[in-house]
């Protein structure tokens, strides 16, 4: 049997959170007046079956075996720097993501130059060799897929996009 | 037939057979490429089929689904990464043989089988859909409720995790359909007094960001270093027609199992090749070569995990009820294009139901010829870097939902299920049974609606209609079936240890 750790408990945790968001949701719904049902119905048997599920979940995980304390080996220093290097990629990656859409959100740069420089930046990001070729191959990358593809949209299907 | 060879004539045009050849390539090389998938280019594709004829829209997306199963192939044969879950089984036996330089016959057996299991399920399909639509065209709201429960419950079982994770994740997706107008009095619900979720939550920034955008968080934090490449040569991948009748009986058994499988709502083609694979190797006479290199193994997984595409098909275009997540995708896309989903397409809109069935026949044979003559230089594509994928995915994620629905707000919504569903990743909830949920939703809830107003408000028809009885009773074997079988076992293994003993 599997051994039980704290990430076995969100499922359950998730579903309560949903099945009291959706009864509360439901609250002040207005009754039916030409169905059996109305609009507060469904939120109220998703909600409940919601929390019906957590429940059997939880007990579901309580009787499995707690997990054993393993005795592993330190982890190798190059896997932890590995690791620490992918982590702060994907936190970088995030930051740029939601730098980008704010700046088109809020107007501070057209769609196509803001497209290009975020297809660069987190390219640049991404990748584990940063040679002259590399840098010269995100930049035709970024050029041909942010600022190409975003004309022929606007241009062939009409697409317009903000501050464009 | 009639209306089945006049599917085949329309399809015969420039445009159709353009929309299935390039669904085709690009299937076959997203289903190369490991960690992108079928699921995540159809979501992808959608925005751009707005601008299509919505018959040339729905064909292009289902030989995107008919190429991508097969793509998965050529990873997972040379270089143990399987493209797509269904090519799993395929690593085991496709890898070592291509380490043993036979990499060109690996593929030549697996290509191979995918077209029989293409061809063998499509006749299921071409045989069985109009009939099974015809009888569902008399199916009342509490048969299609119970066709519902039975795809979440069906999905829940099989998916990884235990049955209440799934159905959490079912529920939790029920919960995000319901937000917005309610189906049948258009009131407001779920929305928190915020005006900008009176439209809901759209289908697209849904998918985009549950199945996209998660992907490519997993993709950046688990990017694996890429295994020792084989190559193969043209010649070698040429299939042989001793292939046929040393594999035929296999060949046919895989077929028939996994076209079954993918007719069960929400069994995924995965699991038609872990089945099957099971089963040839039972039934071989060298069951100690499965997972060393065996031509048996390879046959079976990919007859099988092709054969769940036509079959998983069934129920789409039947009944209207996803036969696998890509499915219920195609079931978004068909309500995008406002087609209605379910029996009534066969009398509605004829050429769209009969233009998936022709689809997936001529998307088999472009799938076939492509992986003979591409296979090499597909599996060159798949060492592109991630660092140039991944961003180009994302901004057409953007695009795509921007350009779609002309609102920033929807491509935020987009990103925060992204983060949501990357959570439902880390927390062990199958994102699939949450899309299943989400897709359900309308129909489950307005089924429900329909049958209490039919009924004066009571359920009994659920239980005493047979065909709604005989769905619920599919579902309760799906969700204690497998428990039962595990507990009967072990009892008869301790009895049998008893008697030993004794």
């Amino acid at each position: 049997m599997d051994g039980k750790s704290i990430k076995d408990a969100l499922p359950a945790l998730l579903g309560l959170v949903f099945g009291i968001a959706l009864i509360a949701g439901a609250w002040n719904l207005p009754p039916s007046r030409f169905e059996p049902m109305g609009p507060a119905g469904m939120p109220r048997i998703v909600g409940i079956a919601l929390i019906v599920l957590a429940a059997l979940e939880t007990i579901r995980v309580a009787r499995l075996q707690p997990t054993k304390p393993i005795e592993t080996p330190d982890e190798p220093l190059q896997d932890t720097r590995v690791t620490a290097r992918k982590g702060l990629g994907l936190i970088v990656f995030v930051v740029l993501t939601f730098g980008y859409l704010a700046i088109v959100s809020l107007g501070w740069l057209s769609f196509i130059p803001a497209s290009v420089l975020f297809l660069f930046s987190t390219g640049l990001v991404l990748t584990k060799t940063r040679s002259a070729k590399t840098l010269l191959l995100l930049a035709v990358v970024a050029l041909v897929i942010g600022a190409g593809s975003s004309r022929v949209l606007q241009d062939v299907l009409l697409v317009r996009f903000p501050g464009a | 037939m009639q209306p089945l060879f006049q599917s085949f004539s329309d399809l015969m045009g420039a445009l159709p057979i353009f929309y299935i050849a390039l669904g085709s390539v690009l299937g076959v090389t997203v289903g190369a490429i490991p960690g992108l998938g079928a699921a995540m280019l159809i979501s992808l594709m959608l925005p751009l089929t707005y601008y299509m004829d919505s018959t040339i829209a729905i064909i292009f997306l289902v030989s995107i689904y008919v190429g991508s199963v097969t793509g998965g192939l050529i990873s997972a044969t040379l270089l143990r990464m399987p493209g797509t879950p269904s090519a799993i089984m395929t690593t085991l036996d496709g890898y070592p043989m291509a380490m043993k330089g036979q990499a060109g016959r690996a593929l030549s057996l697996g290509i191979f089988a995918s077209f029989v299991g293409g061809l063998i399920s499509w006749g299921f399909l071409a045989l069985l859909s109009p009939p099974l639509a015809k009888l569902a065209l008399g199916f009342g709201p509490y048969e299609y409720l119970a066709l519902v429960i039975m795809a979440l419950v069906t999905i829940s079982a099989v998916s990884s995790g235990s049955l209440m994770t799934g159905l959490i994740g079912a529920m939790i997706g029920f919960a995000i359909a319901m937000v917005g107008p309610d189906v049948a009095s258009a009131t407001m619900r779920l929305t928190f007094d915020s005006d900008a979720l009176n439209t809901g939550f759209r289908l697209l920034p849904t998918l985009l960001g549950v199945f996209v955008i998660s992907q490519v968080i997993e993709d950046i934090l688990d990017q694996k270093p890429v295994a020792q490449q084989a190559s193969a040569r043209l010649r070698d991948v040429m299939p042989r027609l001793g292939d046929t009748f040393r594999h035929g009986v296999n060949l046919i058994r895989s077929s028939v199992i996994g076209t079954w499988i993918g007719i069960l709502p929400g069994v995924g083609s995965a699991v038609a090749a872990i089945v099957s694979y099971s089963v040839a190797r039972t039934s071989s006479k060298t069951p100690e070569e499965f997972g060393t290199g065996s031509e048996e193994g390879i046959v079976a997984a990919e007859s099988a995990n092709n054969a769940s595409v036509n079959g998983a098909l069934v129920p789409l275009i039947a009944l209207g009820i996803p036969g696998s997540v890509v499915d219920a995708i195609l079931i978004g896309a068909l309500t995008i294009h406002d087609l209605q989903p379910g029996p009534g397409l066969f009398t509605n809109r004829p050429e769209v139901a009969y233009g998936v069935i022709t689809s997936a026949f001529i998307a088999n044979i472009f799938v076939f010829i492509l992986m003979l003559l591409g296979s090499g230089l597909i599996a060159r594509l798949c060492t592109i870097p991630k660092s140039f994928l991944l961003p180009s995915v994302v901004f057409f994620c953007v695009v795509g939902v921007y350009s779609s629905t002309s609102s920033m707000f929807d491509v935020w919504v987009m990103f925060a299920f992204g983060i949501f569903g990357y959570a439902l990743r880390r927390f062990g909830i199958p994102i699939g049974t949450f899309v299943l949920g989400y897709i359900l939703a309308p129909i489950g809830e307005s089924e429900l609606r329909q049958g209490l107003m039919l009924y004066d408000g009571s359920l009994a028809p659920l239980f005493t209609r047979p065909f709604a009885l005989g769905f619920l009773f599919i579902a309760l074997f799906m969700a204690v079936g497998p428990k039962l079988v595990s507990t009967l076992r072990k009892q008869r293994a301790t009895a049998g240890d008893r008697i030993t003993d004794n």
